[in-house]
């Protein structure tokens, strides 16, 4: 697909149909989230891939939509490696969802949830103590084509030379 | 450019040709920006494009790991309002954008951004209200030169299966 139809197709879908997630996609998927860009280069990330249905079960109590995922890709940060964590899993959550509607499934952006409930999340997971787990992709199939939310226009949004001017 | 590949060869430029970006070129990657996820749809971002000389000479000087931002020709400053979740949606746009501009065969860099002391010193330089937020400067150009490939963790390093 090309990266322009990903950037306007991908959306938010919260509700999945079951759907067989190849080791190749979700290999493709995580290398997206790798190869965005880290703060100093520090790559302070590292990623768990979900495909086990009682682990998506477990993890339902985070969010329902985790439930009905044949998969899901969590991001893990260590602070120690670097203060930028928060922007680098950011921006691999972004390439990720990118990467997941290019292939052909859908997914959200979990994180406020994720974070109130992050030390059982994390106990669900084996993850250390000293690293955080701010977001988790789940990965299904969409059950119905779902457009993307409605954006504020371009000229609603952009400036030319300073804030505020055409 | 294929999504993947796009996703995939993207890489920090520090380094820029003269050469111009046109406006049509500049609104496609500011029209990604704007695209990107963002919590509860709240798209709290404002993008400031700047090509003019003299400003991007003093965003250069005020970012300590910026100097290129005077040599690329375009310098996105990527501004959120203060909402709770403003610094996950202002880098998902951010990375959108540097996508975006490697789609297009442009090369650009993102130069912090949150938690730098001379965040608010850009914010009103360029005019913005002083609550804004700073997320990111993105300079974009056309690359002198290669490419940098600086080395990256390999996949098998950083992928783990079931568990951490």
């Amino acid at each position: 697909m090309d990266l322009f139809d990903a950037i306007h197709g991908r959306a938010s879908v919260r509700e999945y149909e079951p759907v067989e997630v190849s080791e190749d996609d979700l290999k493709r998927i995580i290398d997206a989230g790798r190869c965005a860009p880290s703060g100093g280069n520090r790559q302070p990330l590292e990623f768990i891939c979900i495909k086990d249905p009682q682990t998506l079960q477990a993890l339902e109590k985070v969010q329902a939509s985790l439930g009905s995922a044949s998969a899901a890709v969590a991001i893990v940060a260590d602070p120690g490696v670097s203060r930028w964590w928060l922007e680098d899993a950011s921006a691999a959550a972004e390439n990720m969802l990118l990467a997941i509607h290019a292939l052909g499934y859908a997914s959200v952006w979990i994180e406020g949830t994720l974070l109130k409930e992050e030390e059982f999340a994390k106990g669900q997971l084996c993850i250390p103590a000293e690293k955080r787990f701010p977001i988790v992709l789940p990965i299904g199939k969409a059950a119905q084509g779902t457009p993307q939310a409605d954006k504020r226009p371009l000229d609603e949004v952009m400036w030319r030379e300073r804030y505020n001017q055409k | 450019m294929d999504a993947i590949e796009a996703l995939r060869t993207r890489r920090s430029c520090r380094s820029y040709a003269g050469t111009e970006v046109d406006r049509e070129a500049i609104e496609t990657i500011v029209d990604a920006g704007r695209l990107a996820a963002t919590a509860r749809n709240v798209q709290p971002w404002e993008f400031v494009v700047v090509t003019d000389e003299a400003t991007r000479r003093d965003l250069a000087e005020l970012a300590d790991h910026g100097p290129f931002i005077a040599d690329a020709p375009v310098a996105i400053v990527v501004l959120a309002k203060h909402t709770k979740y403003y610094l996950e949606d202002g880098s998902a746009a951010t990375e959108n954008m540097l996508v975006a501009a490697r789609a297009l065969g442009l090369a650009s860099c993102w130069v912090a951004g949150d938690k730098k002391p001379y965040g608010p010193d850009v914010v009103h330089r360029i005019g913005a209200p002083e609550e804004m937020k700073l997320v990111a400067m993105v300079a974009v150009g056309h690359a002198e030169g290669e490419l940098p490939n600086p080395s990256k963790r390999p996949l098998e390093e950083v992928l783990h299966w079931e568990r951490y």
